[in-house]
């Protein structure tokens, strides 16, 4: 038994309860017996397919019990899962295989047409596991064949692959500010510790049935998945169309007595103002747990008065440290209009906040960036020795325990010991709880020859956060165009909503483009009237 | 008539990066459209025909294909 490793928690849980669902999606469901059986012969296909401990494995394809196999399959063949979303464009697929360098692909058909000859060559890709149908992927220069026929004739018996728990888990890619995505590093330790917090925090246990609405590329997937592991409880996959029709997701959370709902804000906004939560008997949800954004603070309070009995939670923390402060609601006063609390450091992490002059806030009142070190903390971005060195910062009080990540999320100390979160410096924003650098969307305006100035601003926006609007200088190029080419490499959530001509940027006095100005007039004129 | 605008609307604003233009009858949610373009169609639809999206109305089938959305649109505005 190695201890300290994601797939363990599967392991485990089959040993004390084979016959307890595991994973559930749409009408397909795997008991940990099966899910256990499953992931180790699929881990021998990996081995018999090149893939050793160190490795990486991307998982590109839907949500599905077989993605969950997948997933557990790489952990255990001791390697990394990377997974990229089954709608992105082929170029940032391609990005992505570039970076990391997979040994194998575990994909679907609907990737057809996205792994070339040329990428699967340059990134040394060797096999192709299909979790549907092979065929599109057998003119590539790889062994291509489905999961299912890899692993037919594969123990059933975990390959106990020597691994220790700093290996990496998996890479989550992330916006990059110059252009390109980048990939956090996360070990298994990593996971861990905040996994093993949050099993104890919520008190998660063996009749608990989680909600995973994030996909796997969303670091909030890894307490739903890793969680329900740890607990022996039961994850329900929500499927990918299903998110937007708020009542079909009350009807989904009703229908399979949900007690655990982790999500993004927007997600919850929308089941309060359009899920006909009434209709409904959500009496089974215990926790109601929210990340990745600011959740405005009127939806919060209508949904705590719809779901009056659940228990409610704010965690934040980005991609390089997972969840790191933890806030639970206790009520929204009714004349509260300032977001709830991020809340306050998790046992894991030590959460300092640096003041302008490189300080310690200490005090009620005082404001900083956080900085955070702790053993959820990355190693780092893949392949990127000098962004993961501008990523940390020294510790202004002591050396001991190595330097802090700075998250460059500024906050305040309040009167409780509770963080708050005010806002960012640079221009990372979010929008549907997605991280978007801005100058990931300028450099793909700017690549467009017609273009010869461009910025994209983040309008604020009551459910979403923010909505995405650019203005540029081009001749020649129409909206549509400009949106095809930024969609050519960037997931659709990153593609400017509106963009619009304009003779000349404004200025302001020291020769930068004047986002205030944009942004005020961007306010002024919302993106349905044109 | 509905159909044309909804199918001029979702070229320009939605399906941008489509090298065919789309048809009337074609599937809108087996990847043409995200939760927030859905959500951008419920708002122009909303908007451009007076109307209001219920709830109730906010369900796959009415939003399956520009044809099922035209269908909604004539159902809530004919009633």
């Amino acid at each position: 038994m190695t201890a300290g490793l994601l797939q363990v928690l599967v392991r485990e849980a089959a040993e004390r309860t084979p016959v307890a669902p595991a994973v559930r999606h749409a009408d397909e469901e795997l008991t940990y017996g099966e899910l256990a059986e499953r992931s180790s012969s699929v881990a021998h296909a990996l081995h018999a397919a090149g893939v050793a401990r160190g490795d990486r494995v991307v998982l590109h394809l839907p949500k599905s019990v077989d993605a969950v196999v997948a997933l557990y399959a790489i952990l255990e063949a001791g390697a990394a899962y990377v997974p990229v979303e089954p709608g992105s464009p082929a170029p940032r697929v391609a990005d992505i295989v570039e970076q990391c360098r997979p040994r194998c692909i575990v994909t679907w058909s609907g990737a057809r047409g996205k792994l070339t000859p040329e990428l699967c060559r340059l990134a040394d890709v060797s096999s192709i596991f299909a979790v549907d149908d092979a065929e599109p992927f057998e003119d590539l220069p790889v062994r291509a064949l489905t999961m299912h026929e890899a692993s037919t004739a594969m123990p059933v018996s975990s390959p106990e692959a020597l691994a220790a728990e700093d290996d990496l888990a998996y890479v989550l890619f992330t916006s990059g500010s110059t252009g390109t995505p980048k990939g956090v590093m996360l070990s298994h330790g990593n996971a861990l510790a905040f996994v093993n917090w949050a099993v104890d925090r919520f008190s998660l246990r063996p009749d608990d049935r989680l909600s995973n609405h994030a996909p796997f590329t969303f670091d909030l997937s890894v307490l739903d998945l890793f969680g329900a592991a740890a607990a022996g409880a039961c994850v329900t996959l929500v499927p990918e169309r299903l998110g937007m029709f708020p009542t079909r997701l009350a009807e989904l959370i009703e229908r399979e007595r949900l007690t655990v709902w982790y999500s993004v804000p927007s997600v919850l906004t929308l089941l309060t103002t359009r899920g006909n939560l009434g209709a409904r008997d959500l009496s089974s949800l215990r926790w109601i747990l929210f990340a990745g954004e600011v959740f405005p603070v009127k939806y919060l309070r209508e949904l705590v008065r719809a779901i009056p009995h659940a228990r409610y939670a704010n965690l934040y923390g980005p991609t390089e440290t997972n969840v790191v402060t933890c806030y639970e609601v206790q009520e929204v006063a009714s004349g509260r209009t300032e977001p709830v609390p991020i809340g306050s450091a998790c046992p894991y992490a030590e959460c300092v906040v640096v003041d302008e002059d490189g300080k310690v806030v200490t005090e009620p009142g005082g404001q900083g960036i956080l900085c955070v070190r702790g053993r959820t903390v990355t190693q780092g971005y893949f392949g990127r020795p000098d962004e993961t060195a501008a990523a940390f910062v020294p510790h202004p009080l002591t050396a001991d325990g190595g330097p802090l990540y700075s998250t460059g999320d500024a906050v305040m100390l309040d009167g409780d010991g509770n963080l708050l979160f005010l806002g960012r410096h640079d221009h990372m924003v979010k929008t549907g709880g997605h991280r978007v650098e801005l100058g990931e969307i300028e450099t793909m305006l700017f690549s467009h020859p017609a273009v010869g100035d461009a910025v994209a601003v983040a309008v604020p926006d009551d459910v979403l956060g923010s909505r995405i609007r650019a203005f540029v200088v081009a001749d020649g190029v129409s909206e549509k165009e400009l949106k095809a080419a930024c969609a050519l490499r960037l997931p659709r959530y990153m593609v400017p909503e509106r963009i619009d001509f304009r003779e000349a940027l404004p200025r302001t006095a020291t020769g930068k483009v004047d986002r205030t100005r944009l942004l005020d007039e961007s306010i002024d004129a919302p993106f349905s009237v044109r | 008539m509905i159909e044309q605008e909804l199918l001029e609307y979702i070229d320009t604003e939605i399906a941008y990066d489509r090298a065919e233009p789309l048809a009337p009858d074609e599937p809108l949610l087996d990847g043409a459209l995200d939760s927030v373009d859905v959500l951008r169609l419920v708002v122009f639809v909303e908007d451009r025909y007076a109307m209001r999206v219920e709830d109730d109305d906010l369900l796959p089938e009415n939003f399956a294909t520009v044809t099922a959305v035209a269908d909604l649109v004539r159902r809530k505005t004919q009633s």
